[in-house]
């Protein structure tokens, strides 16, 4: 975001005073979708200029009987198309102003009340849920703590961390530790808090965007000295950033980081982004082949692992559990978890949710997952999201938990482990191996891995790295490198102007990432990898077509209206050859009769005999008279009776007599 | 020419907005607008906003505008890409019409959908067998997707 006007924070008060410098006052009319009107400024109840903010306009209206007192954080006001959507913002940096309004009309606004679900979580406005009662001793400022989410209070329910339910925080942050660490496996996955918190993020993108105000966060954001001796300090990053240059450059570049920290903090861009990456997904649908690639991904990834957990646990815990154990390679898991997006809203118009775990966050999992979307969308779309996402998420098993709700959770899971009290507990359990063993075998997720993976199951043995993994210092570590992952794809594809090099960073980037992966933990994904990959480069190439026409399209544009002649001058060849050759030598002229008269050469030449012939830029007679607007040739179709009576009639009884074919 | 004829347009959406819609250039490009349709009350889109993509033709106004929705919406006539399927948008298109009748018509096509041509037939046949369901898979959309 550039900043706007010099005048963007122009304190929030008072919106009275009349002492706006250089700028007029507006009067805006705000239209309500049920066509009721009123209007604010122009004297009525307070100045409105230019520079005012958003913000004070949503007072102003919140004040306004006629809005039904609407509250600040339920208004959407809307202008030329746009949502002016930062109420920090001032309305000149929407456009607003009074230069361009003829008359003195005032400005259109429409106003839309919003549901309640983003309105109540719009928590920079005083009177949004204050109540959230979290124990924790956390920051204040955000709300929507991450915490709150996965339980108030952690340490309840660990004393049952032997049960090891799903929801128990201690099993859940083992899982993420698994996204993060371990097999890759829990990623996305299917269980239950991680799909709420899903669905919760999906309806909620503030929620994103509150955690990345999150002050913990952004101080490791701006101290580049912490975060390298962070990483230098971990030696498994240092090795990861060894064999990967280009990865040490983004983990070391905190402008990039901040960067895009900055943009997932922006609520509309996050929006914006969920949007597209719907969007995208459905093109994909679209693309010659690319349906079959979402249906071999489908295949592939999403079958197998319902079959999985059909046949693993039931209940709440299935999703859980079998999607760790289909993960015994991370990278089919990670697959399958950004997967879900797709087979779900088109394919299956009734988006109700259903008994088991995965289903319901398949149904979330298309606009919910912000770091894919972003991933995808900061290459705007030089790189296909899904297909992209996929393949990163297949590859990067250290990608894939920050694409997936588990980067946010992490987070969470962080903070608890920072957490003093928590840290001696964990100091206690590690420190009896005996305890730490029943608590793995009691839970299945940790059982299938050490199965399926012997090497997993030699780090379980250790308690050393387990602590090791437990360090919050690590896992910080770690979320900073998934973030760097994503980071890095979506620079990558950001050079994507260029379809090669936009499918190249998709492809490239993850497998790197991927084979450090499985160095360094010896998971066996590198079949999943290779399969990601192949899934992903299909894809690359189709998405590049709804990249490219708009390219094309805009150059053709730049060129403005010379550029409408060849089509009809291509189209109406003959006729224009006998119109030159009767004595109508202005071809421009001629090929303009000829289009709005369909190519009938008689009705072309009654257009042109009764409106001499004019350079199509004539700009008086379109300029003067708004009916005509675009020079006779349109004047003819349009409500301009004057000169061109005879030819409206005709003109207008076209398209009813096509009607009737 | 079509850059005049968009001025035009632009200035009389301005002068004479019509109800429940806004359009406007996304930036400098005159023939890239964005439009915003808000559901119309009596339908069950209301109290969503939908975003919607127009692109002009070079030769504006004797081509239709592209137009697509970029917000998802359950609706018989607009399949998954956000594609309309609307006659004046295709070959019943006339240089008479303008973006401001368009969304009208898109409005109205909101309200009243037509299952008869239509572009996604699942969501047809529910809207003929079962009205309720689809307008309540509708609302469904509109909250998770519009609002």
């Amino acid at each position: 975001m550039t900043e706007a006007a010099p005048s963007s924070e122009n304190g929030s008060s008072s919106s009275s005073s009349s002492s706006s410098s250089s700028n007029s006052s507006l009067k805006l009319i705000i239209r309500l979708s049920s066509s009721a009107r009123f209007e604010i400024g122009g004297g009525d109840c307070g100045d409105i200029t230019p520079s005012s903010t958003v913000r004070q306009i949503k007072e102003l209206i919140a004040q306004r009987d006629e809005s039904g007192h609407c509250a600040i954080e339920r208004q959407r006001l809307i202008y030329k198309g746009r949502i002016l959507s930062e109420d920090t913002r001032t309305l000149a940096f929407y456009g607003i102003e009074g230069g361009h309004v003829a008359g003195n009309d005032g400005i259109v606004l429409y106003l839309v009340k919003g549901g309640g679900a983003t309105g109540g979580a719009n928590a920079n406005s005083g009177n949004a849920t204050a109540t959230t009662s979290t124990s924790t001793p956390t920051v204040s400022s955000s709300q929507p703590n991450p915490n709150a989410n996965l339980n108030s209070n952690p340490f309840l329910n660990f004393g049952n961390a032997n049960n090891s339910t799903n929801s128990n925080p201690f099993a859940s942050m083992m899982n993420s530790m698994m996204g993060a660490g371990g097999s890759g496996g829990a990623g996305g996955g299917g269980m239950p808090d991680l799909a709420s918190f899903q669905q919760q993020l999906q309806q909620n993108p503030q929620m994103m965007s509150e955690m990345m105000n999150n002050p913990m966060v952004q101080s490791l954001m701006n101290s580049p000295d912490f975060l390298r001796s962070m990483m230098e300090s971990n030696p498994q990053m240092r090795q990861i950033m060894d064999s990967n240059p280009e990865l040490r450059h983004a983990l070391e570049d905190p402008e990039f980081m901040r960067r895009s920290m900055e943009m997932m903090r922006d609520p509309s861009a996050m929006q914006n982004m969920m949007r597209n990456q719907d969007l995208a997904m459905s093109q994909i649908e679209n693309m010659p082949g690319g349906y079959s690639a979402l249906r071999r991904m489908y295949e592939d990834v999403q079958e197998p692992m319902m079959d999985a957990m059909m046949s693993g646990s039931s209940g709440s815990r299935g999703g859980g559990d079998s999607s760790s154990s289909s993960s015994g390679s991370g990278g089919t898991s990670g697959q399958g978890a950004t997967n879900r997006a797709m087979p779900n809203p088109w394919g299956a118009p009734a988006p109700s949710s259903t008994s088991s775990g995965a289903p319901t966050s398949q149904g979330g999992a298309g606009g919910a997952n912000p770091f894919a979307s972003l991933m995808g969308n900061m290459g705007s779309f030089g790189m296909p999201p899904g297909a992209g996402g996929g393949g990163a998420a297949a590859n990067n098993p250290w990608a894939n938990p920050a694409m997936g709700p588990n980067g946010p959770n992490l987070e969470a899971t962080l903070q608890m482990m920072e957490n003093p009290m928590m840290q001696n507990m964990m100091q206690n359990m590690l420190n009896n191996p005996e305890a730490m063993r029943m608590m793995m075998e009691s839970n299945p997720m940790i059982q299938q891995l050490r199965q399926t993976n012997p090497q997993a199951a030699a780090i379980f043995e250790n308690p050393e790295a387990i602590r090791a993994m437990m360090d919050p210092t690590n896992v910080r570590a770690m979320i900073q490198m998934q973030q760097a992952m994503e980071q890095l794809n979506g620079s990558m594809s950001g050079i994507g102007g260029i379809p090669t090099l936009g499918g190249g960073g998709g492809g490239a980037a993850p497998p790197a990432g991927g084979l450090d992966f499985s160095n360094l933990l010896g998971s066996s994904s590198n079949s999943g990898s290779n399969r990601g990959a192949s899934g992903a480069a299909p894809m690359a190439n189709p998405f590049m077509f709804p990249f490219m026409p708009p390219v094309a399209g805009g150059g053709q544009h730049s060129v403005g209206g010379n550029a409408s002649q060849p089509a009809p001058g291509q189209r109406f060849r003959q006729q224009l050859n006998s119109l030159h050759d009767m004595g109508f030598t202005d071809r421009s002229a001629n090929i303009r009769a000829l289009t709005s008269s369909h190519g009938n050469v008689n009705r072309a030449i009654e257009i042109l005999l009764e409106s001499p012939p004019e350079m199509g830029n004539n700009s008086d007679a379109a300029g003067a008279d708004p009916a005509v607007s675009g020079g006779n040739a349109e004047g003819v179709a349009s409500q301009n009776t004057d000169e061109n009576g005879p030819d409206e009639s005709s003109a207008a009884k076209e398209p009813t007599e096509k009607k009737n074919d | 020419m079509s850059l005049k004829r968009i001025n035009k347009e632009l200035i009389d959406l301005g002068k004479d907005p019509p109800a429940n819609c806004s359009a406007g250039p996304v930036g400098d490009d005159m023939f890239h607008w964005q439009a915003t349709i808000m559901g119309p009350d009596e339908s069950p889109y209301a109290g969503g906003v939908f975003f919607l993509d127009i692109h002009f033709p070079a030769d504006y106004p004797f081509k239709p505008p592209k137009v697509h929705f970029t917000t998802r919406i359950y609706h018989c006539n607009i399949n998954s890409n956000g594609g309309i399927c609307l006659d004046i948008l295709k070959d019943q298109w006339s240089p008479a019409l303008t973006i401001s009748k368009v969304l009208l018509s898109i409005c109205s096509l909101l309200t009243d959908p037509n299952p008869d041509d239509p572009l996604v037939p699942d969501i047809a046949q529910l809207l003929k067998s079962d009205r309720t369901r689809h307008d309540s898979n509708a609302r469904e959309w509109t909250s998770k997707y519009a609002m």
